[in-house]
């Protein structure tokens, strides 16, 4: 990952950041963004994979309330 | 039988149990044992974070009563264990090995932790961990590193780098771990004992400081695979209060345990976790030697094509990083400037993956594990190495200022990852010692909710190499 894409993705993490209410300082960001890079590749490697016939591993389920739950 | 001290800190929960339901042994020693030997090995080992000696030890006077009064509630009454420091016990604090945490006292009991007392053992204090348990070394900055007991320079694994570290030295008879991406299995790889990571939702995580809610499992880290099935008894089974408790039968873990190999087919996979690219060489000799072990004595080992299985380790890091910088919205919110910068910036770059990313990644994760049942549906388990490389230095695993990667650990977590995508069970247990003296770990992965047959192989192997035999040398 080169210099332009490291600090392109430390703006996204800082903006995002802001945008959820994460403090993210300059520093912080590009050394996320510097360790984000093994985690970005594997985002690579999902988005490269056929998922699409599967519904997500984590879905909702309903809530039933017992009695002593109430 | 233990005749000494030592040998009584070293026995197993299985072997100490029926003599402390015969009164020949007494719980109030064994604390005893164990505080002693904590104030004897913790400064150079950092495994525990708070020892609770006054505690135990009454604890262990009325196990000791009860006990002689004819009331033995079963193999863990009277044995001191000790709690990874992300378990709630009611006004202990839980920090989660960090400083954001450390005014955070709990007001209950994690449902565990209440399991633990039903049983009646002594819960000795609470262990050491990486920040949030995000990590799968051991260093931690702020808090101490934890150090291997085989070799003080060299790293615990982690994230539940107390626990084998403890356990490993003989502090306490059994810990608890948590594993996320194989934090139960590495240092349990890493310290030379055996570690099982459950079936997701087979024990329940109320009270346990979340990390990634879809991933994180809690299970027992102790000497011998035989002490994990008793730990696992006592604290498997549903819970109302954690939402991906599984509401399933739960059989007794310690049932199988001297059935042996007849009859077991051990899946061998043909790709990835025998990489010569990936895994130390001397991995590969210990693991290889050990497989021969099994087929030798009953088992039929039976090699699997999966060439898509290194997808695992990246759908993991997709719906992990997500995950946590979700589960550390508030703090990081309120004290991003007390967490260490390595973890921070690891929960950060969570930022950075857009919502589609993460559901994609699960999506992907029903595929993988489907994937992974069709292939191992005509084997019991799948038998490969616990982590690829032998054990680094502490040095070599802490980042250098203004990095957040250090020169080598980022590997550990290559093969334990993938049963944290499926939520097989999967355990490791010691299967030799590298060039070093650095324990190495065998890993025996099975199908979900089938705990039984993973340990039941694991202490056939353990009884037929008798590695566990081996004491780190402390003193």
């Amino acid at each position: 990952m080169n210099d332009a894409e490291i600090e392109q993705r430390a703006e996204t993490i800082k903006a995002n950041g802001i945008r959820v209410g994460i403090p993210v300082s300059d520093d912080h960001a590009r050394l996320a963004a510097t360790w984000g890079d093994p985690t970005l590749s594997a985002v690579d490697t999902v988005r490269s994979l056929d998922y699409q016939k599967h519904e997500p591993g984590a879905v909702f389920r309903p809530v039933v309330l017992s009695d002593d739950s109430n | 039988m233990p005749n000494n001290r030592e040998d009584l800190a070293f026995a197993s929960i299985h072997e100490l149990a029926p003599k402390i339901a015969d009164g020949t042994i007494s719980p109030v020693e064994l604390t005893e044992i164990a505080l002693d030997r904590i104030a004897q090995f913790n400064d150079v080992l950092n495994a525990f974070i708070d020892v609770w000696d006054e505690e135990s030890l009454s604890a262990a006077r009325r196990a000791e009563a009860e006990i002689a009064d004819g009331r033995h509630r079963g193999p863990l009454h009277g044995i001191p264990i000790a709690l990874k420091d992300l378990v709630d016990v009611a006004g202990k604090v839980t920090t989660g090995g960090s400083r954001v945490l450390k005014n955070n006292v709990a007001t209950k009991n994690a449902t565990i932790a209440d399991r633990f007392n039903d049983a009646g053992a002594i819960t000795i204090g609470k262990t050491h961990l990486v920040e949030f348990a995000f990590g799968p070394t051991g260093v931690n900055p702020h808090m101490g590193d934890v150090h291997n007991p085989w070799d003080l320079s060299r790293i615990t694994g982690g994230s539940s780098s107390g626990s084998g570290s403890a356990v490993a030295a003989g502090l306490v008879y059994g810990a608890i771990g948590s594993d996320t991406g194989g934090s139960i299995r590495m240092p349990a790889s890493l310290c030379g004992i055996a570690g099982i990571k459950p079936t997701y939702g087979r024990v329940p995580r109320t009270g346990v400081l979340d990390l990634s809610w879809s991933s994180d499992h809690v299970g027992p880290m102790t000497r011998r695979t035989a002490d994990c099935a008793h730990v696992l008894n006592a604290i498997a089974g549903h819970d109302p209060l954690d939402n991906a408790s599984a509401n399933v039968p739960v059989p007794d873990f310690a049932a199988d345990l001297d059935k042996g190999l007849d009859g077991i087919r051990v899946g061998v996979p043909e790709h990835y976790f025998f990489d010569p690219d990936i895994v130390d060489p001397e991995v590969l000799t210990a693991v290889n030697a050990a497989i021969q072990l099994l087929d030798r004595n009953g088992a039929e080992t039976i090699p699997i094509p999966m060439p898509w299985v290194g997808d695992g380790r990246a759908i993991n890091q997709a719906i992990v990083l997500p995950e946590a910088v979700a589960v550390h919205e508030k703090l990081l919110a309120e004290h991003a400037d007390d967490y260490t910068p390595a973890v921070r910036s690891r929960i950060q770059a969570g930022l950075a993956i857009p919502a589609i990313d993460y559901i994609r990644a699960q999506r992907a994760r029903q595929m993988f594990a489907e994937k992974m049942a069709h292939a191992t549906s005509h084997v019991d388990v799948i038998a490969t190495p616990s982590i690829p490389p032998r054990a680094p230095t502490i040095a070599e695993c802490t980042p250098s200022p203004g990095q957040v990667i250090a020169e080598k650990g980022g590997d550990v977590p290559l093969f334990t990852s993938i049963a944290d995508v499926t939520g097989q069970p999967s355990h490791s247990v010691l299967c030799g010692f590298d060039s070093g003296g650095m324990p190495i770990g065998l890993m025996i992965t099975g199908k979900a909710f089938d705990e039984a047959t993973v340990l039941r192989v694991g202490h056939a192997y353990e009884e037929l190499a008798g590695w566990h035999s081996r004491r780190p040398s402390l003193a």
